[in-house]
């Protein structure tokens, strides 16, 4: 299949699930509305059309089914088992992002009660936080209409990689990335010159 | 024989790591017990100029001859110029990696060799650069600029050179000869050109060398006859000397110097396996890896072989793919279908590998029908470019038949012959020969395609990649390049009345 800019966003995301007692369950929410409702357990990926309609959308997931029961510890105190789950990968279409996609988002844990009250301090929101040890939203970089999808992620690519160069010129920088710069006065003069 | 070399590396050159030749030919000094000093002025006029100063220099190398060269740019050359003098070398050592290297090269030996009175030896890719009726190894040589000229593998004829041996292979217009064990070559050193000083993204690195040659026999390159025949170490040693590296120099990134790095698919496989071995024993070890890669027919590359890429460190593949049109990359010689590129790209996107993919047009045998395929791939892939699977694009200056390809040799058995038998190519001066040489053809068997219906062609794809979003590099540089060969074509080498019938052509 011809793959354009207007086929539809297939979304597979990958998880590496820790069970202990249960496994992981996930649901995924755009804008609000749930997509997806899943156990991630050795079937540890998670495929969903999303259909980008407003100009900003929200993709979210809701980690469930981890209690504080979930948590087995041993006579001495020590953790014996606990479940948890990571987010490794998000492919788009077949085609793998990047990892930054991922390390935008944003995790906000449910701590349970008895963590609360050692630490009750602990962050409400958390960048980049890809293992979740507590029930919680994962919330992606707000995405852009369908049909901008793929521009905007060249152009998040570029700013990435922007921001991770060290060099003082944008010649060799292009030189690596290539640049988007119109050419079109140089390209006519010279369409002037063979007369076309 | 020689205590204290002074091994001169000349702009412009990638800046991004090390130059690979230094550290190669830093690995036989050492191995001879011979002293030396690197000086890196593509690194040193870098960080010397400022930056509207550094890029008229650029321009002054890569692009227009004529231009003048800026005052600071005097200043850093005497105060180059005195040290090295000064130095108390007994040999200056001149590495001309490029084309793009011989301006400086001729500006620098000309200021410093009224200073010394010591051999002088040059080497490098750039010295086979025309210049006039003759190369510029032969000008500086003749000019009795240099004393040696060095061309081939320069480990093997610098090693010898060091050894006191002046007559063999590859000095001074002996045919070279090309290095048959690549194992026998000792690791590169960085000691004096640490990596991280370098213009890096994200880490710093170092060049390897797995292979030299090509498995391919393309017709429009002249990497067969530069290396006749292709030569590869086993993949574990590779893997071993990458590891080494990293211990040594703490660099992450290689990029290998090969013109196919899987040339034997067996070797190709030890490598990703060796790579992924030392990853297990080694937690900070990560190496990210970018090299010329031949696409090859899908039932050679499964997807075990790119998820063991992927998983080795795989990051960017430069990628002749030359034509959109499978006619006409049959007829170059490649050997991938439209389906087996299909498969590399989507296997690419799956596990994340970028491109570069090294585009051809004008081939002597494309026709409009080929041409309007070109225009097509662009927007069959505009997703893979915005997702970075390709992630550059460089479309080149149009069919030339370079020195020493198949091409030139007519070799193809086409019946190409001057477009006008009449304009003495040679007599055109100086640097800009080279970017002449090999334009004016034309097929007999192709007629529509002329000089000037190729550049049409070659304008028409950079303005649809634009269009589509593709991220060019070197779009400006190449295209001012072609400026200035149309210009020499159309207008200033050309009497009027040629000038006419070319425009109406």
């Amino acid at each position: 299949m011809k793959l354009t800019t207007a086929t539809p966003l297939t979304f597979t995301l990958v998880f590496c699930p820790t069970f202990s007692v249960a496994w992981p369950a996930v649901r995924v929410y755009l804008n609000d509305r749930l997509l997806v409702d899943q156990t991630i357990d050795q079937n540890n990926t998670c495929s969903f059309i999303a259909d980008l309609s407003q100009d900003q959308n929200q993709l979210k997931l809701h980690y469930y089914n981890k209690s504080e029961a979930h948590t087995i510890i041993n006579s001495v105190g020590a953790i014996e088992s606990d479940q948890f789950l990571e987010l490794t990968r998000l492919y788009v279409n077949d085609i793998l992002l990047g990892s930054w996609l991922l390390t935008e988002g944003y995790y906000f844990p449910d701590y349970f009660e008895g963590f609360l009250s050692q630490v009750p301090d602990a962050p409400s929101k958390l960048k980049s936080q890809l293992i979740w040890h507590f029930p919680g939203n994962f919330c992606f970089p707000s995405l852009p209409k369908n049909e901008k999808f793929w521009w905007w992620y060249r152009d998040q690519r570029r700013y990435v990689h922007a921001k991770t160069h060290q060099g003082k010129d944008d010649y060799r920088d292009e030189a690596y990335i290539g640049s988007l710069e119109s050419h079109q006065e140089l390209i006519n003069e010279i369409k002037k010159i063979i007369n076309v | 024989m020689y205590n204290n070399v002074a091994f001169i590396v000349c702009p412009s050159q990638e800046l991004e790591r090390p130059p690979a030749a230094a550290a190669a030919l830093a690995g036989v000094m050492t191995r001879n017990n011979t002293n030396y000093k690197i000086y890196d002025l593509n690194l040193s006029i870098y960080h010397a100029l400022d930056n509207n100063d550094w890029q008229q220099c650029e321009r002054k190398w890569r692009v227009d001859v004529d231009l003048e060269l800026p005052d600071s740019f005097d200043s850093w050359l005497n105060q180059i110029v005195d040290t090295i003098a000064t130095g108390n070398h007994d040999l200056i050592a001149l590495s001309v990696f490029s084309k793009f290297s011989t301006r400086f090269a001729e500006i620098l030996i000309r200021k410093l060799r009224p200073l010394i009175s010591v051999t002088v030896i040059a080497g490098g890719q750039g010295l086979t650069t025309s210049y006039g009726d003759t190369t510029v190894g032969r000008l500086l040589y003749d000019e009795k600029l240099v004393d040696y000229v060095a061309t081939g593998d320069g480990e093997v004829v610098f090693d010898n050179f060091l050894k006191g041996i002046t007559a063999c292979p590859g000095l001074n217009w002996e045919p070279p000869e090309q290095i048959n064990k690549l194992d026998d070559i000792p690791y590169p050193i960085f000691d004096q050109i640490e990596p991280n000083q370098y213009i890096y993204h994200r880490d710093a690195g170092i060049y390897v060398t797995a292979s030299r040659g090509c498995v391919r026999k393309c017709k429009f390159c002249d990497v067969p006859h530069r290396w006749p025949k292709y030569r590869y170490r086993r993949g574990a040693d590779v893997a071993q000397e990458v590891y080494t590296q990293y211990k040594k120099y703490m660099v992450q990134v290689v990029q290998f110097t090969d013109s196919v790095i899987n040339g034997v698919l067996p070797e190709f496989e030890n490598l990703l396996d060796s790579l992924i071995e030392y990853k297990k024993q080694d937690n900070n070890f990560k190496p990210s890896w970018l090299s010329q890669f031949n696409i090859r027919k899908k039932k050679d590359l499964p997807e075990r072989v790119y998820a063991k890429m992927a998983k080795s460190g795989a990051s960017v593949l430069v990628c002749g793919v030359e034509h959109a049109s499978w006619r006409i990359r049959e007829a170059m010689g490649k050997e991938f279908d439209n389906e087996d590129l299909d498969h590399h790209i989507r296997m690419c996107a799956k596990y994340n590998i970028h491109n570069v993919f090294l585009m051809f047009i004008g081939y002597p045998t494309e026709t409009t029908e080929d041409h309007q395929e070109m225009l097509d791939f662009l927007e069959r892939y505009q997703v893979y470019m915005l997702a970075g699977t390709i992630m550059v694009i460089r479309w080149g200056y149009t069919g030339s038949l370079d020195h020493g390809s198949r091409l030139e040799l007519q070799q193809d058995h086409m019946n190409i012959v001057p477009e006008w038998p009449d304009l003495k190519i040679m007599s055109v001066e100086s640097h800009d020969q080279d970017w002449l040489y090999g334009r004016n053809w034309i097929n007999l068997n192709n007629p529509g395609l002329t000089f000037k219906e190729r550049i049409r062609r070659r304008l028409e794809v950079q303005e649809r990649s634009e269009q589509l979003g593709y991220p060019i590099t070197r779009a400006k540089e190449e295209l001012e390049i072609l400026k200035m060969v149309c210009q020499t074509y159309f207008h200033k080498k050309l009497p009027t009345e040629k000038i006419e019938e070319l425009a109406d052509h």
